[in-house]
């Protein structure tokens, strides 16, 4: 079999099935599921495996290729206001066109839809003109982040703490599936042309600083408007009886997802579309392949979202529930800890970080690496969020000695593993996080009777926290063990032995 | 000056291209001989045919690893890599000696003692049983194709390779510094974007292969291609 196809389904499999494991292992043993739900689970698992394959194919075939294009036909440009229009644009129009942030927009009544979805679009084109500043004026990314979360943290305050949680939402739901390998390989294209060895550097840090800025608009947003609570409805668990109707259930729920996916991808094509026509940078065997990986990452991604909403989040929900009501409530922990560790895996974007990461630093951080900090990371995370849950702890202890030891970390390791640490930031809170950790921390809530706003949804601002902790502490690992190798320059006569 | 007497060694360059799961196993195989490993790069493998290149299924990442070692050491070291990687496999991986030319001096002397080391290892130990001294070290000539072109056109330098009898190669990406088109832009210094592609040939289809390779992706062409072949010893894995 094609050696290419084999490692991407070996890739799937071992991102999906160890939560698959985990789910039915709990399933028999804490938390009994009725046939039909572990049907409608395994249908899910099934869709994500493929799904996954095909998106993660796909985006190399077309999202890295488009992008590191993209970005490197923009820095060749002669006029900065020029390359500064584009990235706005690109920026707010990929943005608007995000499924999530209209789901988002929905969830928060007092807001008029269209105020918010303008806002956060115009933060993130904003966003994306200051990243692309800052790789041409080389300003240093740590301390970019760090002046942007203290402003986060300050306007923070001024908001009604119901609405913040949902502030730092819009941050992860901004970079979603579709958008985040393509504002990737934007970085590290834009940084690959200049030829000093900062450049490297600079190839991450897009998706950070685009995280940050829908959070910044939506506090913003929630300081004029007041808005008193968002609302959230709970997954319902359909009734199945027969085969027939898990297939039924699923086949009703394709459409809305083709025409999501379908939506987020118009603005890529869209840009590929103006890129090639003015530019012509694709020689005809790319535009083919191009085509093809935008099919299959279209593919992907609707199998993907799919098995995840109508097979996972039920479930999740179930679990969170099933467990917090038993007289095992504390086993919430150590079942969050091994979730958030294998569930980081399922994440679609984050192997296209790690394959990204790899081929930057040339395979200095590897695939291994970045999954086993990021897995540890989420984890923690996860077993947190868990403890929030159960404790209702505010979630400012965990936030803010949280950051602020993330941009201590920051001073400490080399600067390209800050990027990569804040982007993996906003890439490990994906749809995962949103449809199968959140029912899992808003079904243990609503069991244990705890406020769903408050201490739910804090878990995806841990699990966006997190990787920046458990990377930059990867970082200072790998520039430890650097400095050990280091040897003294001997006195060696460099001549030249002639062998011919 | 130096009055050192002149190293009898005769070194080679040994370019190993495999897969990128075989880095650990490669470095322990190098550590083990004291081969000192002198750079990684890494490439990705070319698709079996123009509708699978479409279709997305080229070749996964290689890992291009290159170290100097004696000549001597040479059968030995392919001994090893067939026993101990996945060479014998097809697509598993192939192993290539430049002969060098020059070499500073020190890393001669470095490369002499440990000749010397090692054939006082060796003697002590018994020959190998002849069968197997036929599978490694394959007989036929070869030769290393190395086409550099502007970047996006590897895709037709694989083709044309392809159509003219070759069986596939490793691209690599890269820059071309040339002082006339780096251009400066803020002060950051842009330079062309190149893909290089490294095909190994037999001898007699060098000349055929390079010329398909040179008309499709030549200097006359867009893709401003230089093409040239590096000569080659000893090679492994490319016979199946």
């Amino acid at each position: 079999m094609n050696e290419k196809l084999k490692e991407k389904t070996k890739e799937s499999l071992s991102s999906v099935l160890p939560i698959t494991m985990i789910v039915l292992v709990l399933s028999v043993t804490l938390v009994p599921l009725e046939i039909s739900t572990l049907v409608l689970f395994l249908t899910g698992a099934f869709l994500l495996i493929m799904g996954m394959g095909l998106f993660q194919l796909g985006a190399e075939m077309a999202m890295t290729p488009l992008g590191q294009g993209v970005g490197g036909r923009l820095v060749k440009s002669s006029s900065i206001v020029l390359m500064a229009a584009v990235c706005f644009i690109m920026g707010a129009i990929i943005t608007i066109s995000e499924p999530d942030l209209q789901v988002l927009a929905n969830q928060v009544s007092a807001i008029p839809n269209m105020v918010l979805i303008l806002t956060v679009a115009v933060g993130v084109g904003i966003f994306m003109v200051i990243a692309l500043l800052r790789i041409v004026f080389k300003v240093r990314l740590s301390l970019l982040l760090a002046i942007l979360y203290i402003l986060v943290f300050v306007l923070s305050c001024l908001t009604p703490s119901d609405f913040i949680a949902v502030a730092f939402d819009a941050g992860g739901v901004t970079t979603g599936p579709m958008t985040v390998p393509f504002i990737m390989a934007l970085g590290v294209g834009l940084s690959a042309a200049r030829s000093d060895k900062e450049g490297s550097n600079d190839s991450f840090g897009l998706i950070a600083l685009c995280s940050v800025g829908p959070i910044l608009m939506v506090l913003l947003l929630g300081i004029f408007y007041h808005p008193t609570e968002a609302v959230y409805t709970a997954v319902e668990i359909p009734e199945l009886v027969t085969t027939q109707d898990v297939v039924r259930e699923f086949a009703a729920e394709i459409p809305d997802y083709v025409r999501e996916v379908l939506s987020s991808i118009l603005p890529v094509i869209g840009v590929f579309l103006l890129f090639q026509l003015r530019g012509k940078i694709y020689r005809k065997r790319q535009v083919q392949r191009m085509a093809v990986g935008f099919i299959y990452t279209v593919l992907g991604l609707i199998l993907f979202l799919t098995g995840v909403n109508v097979g996972f989040a039920p479930v999740g929900s179930l679990l969170g529930s099933g467990i917090a009501d038993s007289s095992f409530k504390w086993a919430l922990i150590p079942v969050g800890i091994i979730i958030g560790y294998y569930i980081v895996k399922a994440e679609p974007a984050v192997q296209v970080l790690n394959e990204q990461v790899e081929e930057i630093t040339g395979g200095n951080v590897s695939f291994k690496m970045m999954n086993a900090a990021l897995s540890a990371g989420v984890a923690c995370a996860v077993a947190l969020s868990m403890v929030r849950v159960l404790t209702g702890v505010s979630i400012y202890w965990i936030i803010i000695p949280g950051y602020t030891l993330a941009f201590i970390l920051s001073r400490l390791v080399p600067p390209v593993f800050v990027g990569i640490a804040f982007d993996s930031g906003g890439v490990a809170s994906g749809p995962m996080t949103s449809t199968f950790l959140l029912p899992l921390a808003m079904g243990a809530c609503t069991a244990v009777g705890g406020n769903v706003v408050a201490d739910a949804f804090g878990i995806v601002a841990l699990v966006a926290l997190a990787p920046l902790i458990a990377i930059q502490c990867m970082g200072v690992v790998s520039a430890c063990k650097a400095k050990v190798v280091k040897q003294p320059i001997q006195a060696i006569e460099d001549l030249i032995v002639d062998l011919e | 000056m130096t009055d050192n007497i002149k190293p009898q060694v005769v070194p080679r360059l040994l370019l190993t291209i495999t897969k990128e799961e075989d880095q650990r196993k490669l470095e322990e195989l190098f550590d083990s001989m004291n081969v000192p490993v002198c750079f990684q790069f890494r490439g990705k493998g070319t698709a079996p045919s123009e509708m699978m290149d479409i279709f997305g299924m080229r070749g996964t990442t290689r890992l291009l690893s290159g170290a100097v070692l004696p000549k001597s050491q040479v059968k030995t070291v392919f001994e090893m890599l067939y026993k101990q990687l996945h060479f014998r496999h097809k697509g598993g991986g192939i192993a290539i000696t430049i002969p060098l030319n020059a070499l500073q001096n020190h890393i001669l002397q470095v490369l002499d003692e440990e000749e010397r080391a090692w054939t006082e290892i060796e003697a002590s130990k018994k020959e190998m049983p002849k069968g197997e001294e036929e599978q490694m070290g394959e007989k036929a000539e070869y030769t290393v194709i190395w086409v550099s072109v502007d970047g996006g056109y590897s895709d037709d330098v694989v083709d044309a390779a392809r159509n003219a009898g070759a069986k596939g190669g490793t691209v690599m990406k890269g820059r071309r510094r040339n002082s006339k088109s780096v251009s400066r832009h803020f002060g950051i210094k842009v330079q062309e974007e190149q893909d290089f592609v490294m095909i190994v040939v037999p001898k007699e289809r060098k000349t055929e292969i390079m010329t398909a390779i040179a008309s499709v992706c030549g200097l006359g062409t867009e893709a401003h291609g230089v093409v040239l072949a590096l000569p080659v010893e000893d090679v492994m894995g490319l016979t199946h």
